[in-house]
């Protein structure tokens, strides 16, 4: 016989006039009568929902108490590490660095608003410390000059001449600045290859960047959205990439833009047109991702979204990778998170924005480039890889692509100005607070982070400011006429809250600086067209043109030829696929021979103004290992003037020079001598005719380190001494005069 | 509200028949698991969503924060302050759906707990059977008539102070029981059972409010205003084995329906 307990379930004796509960249930109730002071027990025995809630909190105080312990009891043992194997800085006044990038900011209109009084921060930076302008390098563009910023290096050093550098043996465009190759080994299942390995992604710049050194002597850098940082290389500290970072399909950024509206349609620069059509108010379409790169067939993945469009209340009902969200016309959407599925139940992770352009009587939409969702990186962006994530989940989701402000949406006019401001002024929003965020986690060390928006609405805007602008034609002058006066007022108000933070830290060293400065771009000078007019390239069938890269150039005649934004390269034998210039002298000659025809070449159809003012024979410029990797010739163009759109992608048209009727109407690619950058700093420069290649040296020596000997750069906090000075190079020769 | 608890009760008789004869942990699993999958939708219309992911998202930022600086004590005690406040934000979200699925919840896990925290008595075995009567009729006058299948193993104990009369009963046969308990001509019940499946037994029966019926659902309670107080006698506590282990019931329900929970998350789109 089973023995029966004695007591009740509970433990206690049987009260009079009571009934025994059931036990569970007494734990219930004494569950819930704790639910007073702590809801974390009960949840437990709520169902799955609370039980999550109450799992994932005791994992949080589990997790933070470890790390925490583990921290307290390492610390000791970290401590004893760095002061017997680190390098040690000797003591300074400065402990923190904090340099804020304005890319393109230019010294001319700062002075200019800072007389109108509009720029009062600025002034007041520029009157307790200093303002300078800061020479940039040739050729005068984000990714060389902030390169040189990094690295304390020429061009010729770290390898950087333009975005785009060419495969000398097919005379067909890669990256310059870094190397994406695909998995060199795949396993064959089905329909399916299956990588084996990750794919190779190779950071091309060369030298080392200034972190670097700094962590070597155990100083922590927030790196935050520096050009050509992608990939992410390791240091001691934080760096989220930036400029050349690509969007999910591989490109620098490809919109999608959708219509009902045939005349619309066709080929866009940038970006892709689909013909959509409405049906019973209801648009179905798809957002393109990348190609999938296991399967057999390499088909684009695609993720399908549908609208439902209410004509009566003026709004569009979205529903897209199981969100729904409505919009209005002329509103972003949030970032909407989107997984493309190759296969094998493997997601890859994008964000994309919507954006109705008009609801009637077409339906016009444009999504952005879809981008690598940093939560979820597709590849990594940052530094630790988690760093991006890390951002993600504290701020939300933000702008990963390079060149995140859609310029080309612009210029093919899928969106208008209003639409790129706003776009901008969002990324810039995402940058502010991870900035800020940076900032109050930087108490020593470095904090660098660059705001590119400056620079892409300056190169959409320019045209405001110049009332002939080719680009104006047919277009608005009125409405954004002041795009770019609020932009520096909104850089000088931002300013001022970093001044307002960091002036209370007499150790800390404010600076706001720019890669280069800017001017405008009305008309386009085609390298291409001039070279075959001049007898230096030649078409197979005798004309004048060529389409995108080279299709139709004969090149068994060619000598020279041009694409991207700054250069003329010669058709080298042996080093170009089909070369015919013998290289050494007859090189050497050859580009003597061009930089005399070019140089001062003047515009006829514009005043006879000057369209190039200097060409400049880079390997007498430069000396740097990588000088062979640039152009042959640095053309400097004037202001106003340009390498031509077609040009820049390797086309000649017949046309030498012409107008440039887009939106993207403000430029640097000239004359470096045209377009400094800024310097703005809260320490007083010691020497003047500062560069943008001696910021490295300058901050090292903040810091009390000496900059290597690799390091071209100086410190300008410093008089120059005998044992540092070093040859001026020609670039500083001529800058000099 | 009776026959609501009854109409609920035959549900649950109904469900975890189905699974009489397999192990006991079959239907406690397959109620979990609905329980898992309702309470899981209930909660994504009940929570703040939005603000739940969020208070999540910061948690996590917090703690790679304490990862990011790990060498930086200052930046380290921050981040473990903040990811506590987060995670008491978190907590607070919780607890709007909590309270919404409190009372079914409760309803449930009582349904399982007349179930599978006792199970009935087995041929042999004795239990202890009490009764508390009003103070207006004697203990003295309270009779007992058991039916064949139940035998009165001893002589009755009356507590005149306490109302109370006790007897000591046997279970002989298999079977579900009622006893009859008379005193100044009103007659009670009270059901025993005996046997070894799973099925709703109670151990006591009261004059239950119109909430404590929740409370006890497998025996109706006693009328208001009965001579008897309380009818109640023990039954044995159920140990059930799985992979020659010991699992409470509720250790099992927990865990099935969470994990049941965890699975389908991602197909109902609920943030937790």
């Amino acid at each position: 016989m089973a023995r029966l307990k004695g007591t009740g379930g509970w433990g206690g004796q049987i009260a009079p006039g009571s009934v025994p509960a059931p036990r569970g249930l007494f734990f219930l109730v004494a569950l819930v009568a704790l639910f007073a002071a702590t809801p974390a027990p009960v949840d437990a025995y709520i169902g799955p929902g609370a039980g999550f809630a109450f799992l994932s909190s005791f994992a949080v105080f589990f997790v933070t108490f470890v790390l925490a312990m583990a921290s307290i009891l390492l610390w000791p043992i970290r401590f004893l590490w760095k002061l017997i194997f680190k390098k040690r800085a000797p003591k300074t006044d400065t402990e923190r660095v904090v340099i804020v990038g304005l890319d393109g900011l230019d010294p001319n209109y700062c002075r200019k608003y800072m007389d109108e009084g509009k720029m009062p921060n600025f002034e007041e930076l520029a009157e307790s410390g200093d303002f300078q302008q800061l020479e940039t390098v040739m050729p005068a563009m984000s990714p060389v000059a902030w390169s040189s910023f990094a690295t304390g290096v020429d061009p010729s050093r770290h390898n950087q001449f333009d975005f785009l550098n060419r495969d000398p043996k097919t005379y067909l465009p890669d990256l310059a600045s870094v190397f994406i190759g695909n998995v060199s080994r795949t396993l064959n299942l089905g329909k399916y290859k299956i990588p084996l390995g990750k794919p190779v992604i190779r950071m091309l710049r060369k030298s080392v960047p200034f972190w670097r050194i700094l962590g070597d002597y155990g100083i922590f850098s927030h790196v935050l959205r520096v050009p050509i940082t992608f990939p992410p290389e390791k240091h001691k500290g934080v760096l989220l990439s930036a400029m050349c970072v690509p969007d999910l399909k591989g490109s620098q950024g490809t919109f999608t833009y959708y219509t009902d509206d045939e005349s619309e349609l066709g080929e866009a620069t940038g970006g892709v047109r689909y013909r959509i059509k409405k049906v019973n108010d209801i648009v179905e379409a798809y957002v393109p991702g990348p190609e999938n790169s296991m399967s057999k067939d390499n088909e684009e993945l695609r993720e399908p979204f549908k609208i439902k469009i209410d004509e009566a209340k003026g709004v569009a009902h979205f529903e897209f990778n199981g969100e729904k969200f409505t919009l209005k016309p002329k509103e972003y959407s949030p970032w909407i998170r989107t997984a493309f599925k190759p296969g094998l139940g493997i997601k890859v992770w994008g964000l994309v924005r919507f954006y109705v352009m008009e609801m009637t009587p077409h339906f016009k939409l444009y999504v952005s480039p879809v981008q690598i969702d940093p939560e979820k990186p597709a590849m990594p962006i940052s530094h630790p890889a988690y760093y991006s994530t890390y951002l993600s989940k504290l701020q939300g989701s933000y702008a990963t692509l390079g060149f995140c402000e859609d310029t080309w949406g612009l210029n093919e006019r899928v969106i208008d100005e209003q639409a790129f401001l706003e776009q901008a002024w969002l990324t810039h929003e995402e940058r502010e607070k991870m900035f800020f965020n940076a900032l109050s986690q930087c108490r020593k060390g470095l904090l660098v982070c660059v705001f590119d928006g400056t620079d892409r609405i300056q190169h959409m805007f320019h045209r405001y400011k110049l009332d002939d602008h080719p680009a104006n034609q047919g277009q608005d002058t009125e409405v954004h006429k002041g795009a770019i006066d609020n932009l520096y007022e909104r850089m000088d108000e931002m300013l001022g809250r970093i001044m307002r933070i960091t002036e209370k830290d007499k150790k800390t060293v404010l600076m706001v600086m720019s890669d280069h400065g800017f001017t405008q771009f009305a008309r386009g000078f085609n390298l291409n067209s001039w070279l075959v007019e001049n007898g230096y390239m030649y078409m197979k069938d005798g004309g004048t043109d060529c389409s995108d890269w080279f299709r139709g150039v004969d090149w068994s005649k060619t000598k020279a030829y041009s694409f991207g934004l700054t250069g003329i390269y010669l058709n080298i034998k042996g080093r170009e696929g089909q070369g015919i210039v013998e290289p050494g002298e007859e090189a050497q000659a050859l580009r003597r021979e061009i930089k005399e025809k070019l140089s001062g070449l003047r515009d006829s159809e514009r005043n006879n103004d000057v369209a190039i003012t200097e060409v400049f024979i880079t390997n007498e410029l430069y000396d740097g290992p990588y000088v062979g990797n640039g152009p042959d010739l640095l053309p400097g163009f004037n202001h106003n003037y340009r390498q031509s759109w077609a040009a820049a992608v390797g086309k000649a048209d017949g046309r030498v020079i012409h107008d440039n009727p887009k939106a993207w109407s403000g430029d640097h690619c000239t004359d470096w001598r045209l377009v400094p950058g800024i310097l703005f700093s809260s320490k007083r420069l010691v020497r003047e005719n500062p560069c943008i290649i001696d910021m490295s040296a300058s901050v090292l020596d903040l810091f009390g380190i000496a900059a290597p000997r690799h390091m071209q750069g100086r410190s300008f906090f410093r008089p120059d001494q005998t044992e540092e000075r070093r040859e001026p190079t020609p670039q500083e020769k001529i800058a000099n005069g | 509200m009776w026959p609501i608890v009854k109409a609920v009760t035959a549900f649950f008789d109904g469900l975890i028949g189905l699974f009489g004869g397999m192990h006991p942990f079959v239907g406690l699993s397959v109620v979990s698991i609905l329980t898992g999958a309702v309470m899981l939708v209930v909660w994504k219309f009940t929570s703040n969503q939005k603000a739940i992911a969020a208070a999540k998202s910061k948690i996590s930022a917090y703690i790679y924060e304490i990862r990011i600086f790990q060498e930086d004590m200052g930046l380290q005690m921050a981040a473990q302050r903040k990811a506590f406040l987060a995670n008491m934000k978190y907590l607070s979200l919780a607890v709007p759906p909590l309270i919404v699925v409190l009372l079914p919840v409760v309803a449930i896990l009582v349904q399982l707990d007349v179930r599978y925290e006792r199970r009935p008595l087995l041929p042999g075995e004795s239990t202890l059977l009490k009764v508390m009567v009003s103070e207006s009729v004697d203990p003295g006058d309270v009779t007992l008539e058991v039916p064949a299948g139940i035998a009165i193993s001893a002589l009755p104990v009356r507590i005149p102070r306490e109302h109370e009369v006790d007897w000591r009963l046997r279970a002989e046969n298999e079977g579900e029981y009622d006893l009859q308990i008379t005193v100044a001509g009103e007659t009670v019940t009270k059901r025993i059972v005996v046997g070894d499946k799973i099925t709703k037994i109670a151990e006591g029966r009261d004059q239950a409010g119109i909430l404590a019926v929740w409370l006890a659902p497998a025996e109706k309670p006693i009328p208001k205003g009965s001579a008897f107080q309380a009818i109640s006698f023990q039954y044995p506590d159920r140990d059930t084995k799985a992979w020659g282990y010991s699992l409470h019931w509720l250790l099992v329900f927990f865990v099935v329906s969470v994990l049941f929970g965890f699975a389908i998350k991602g197909v109902v789109g609920v943030e937790v």
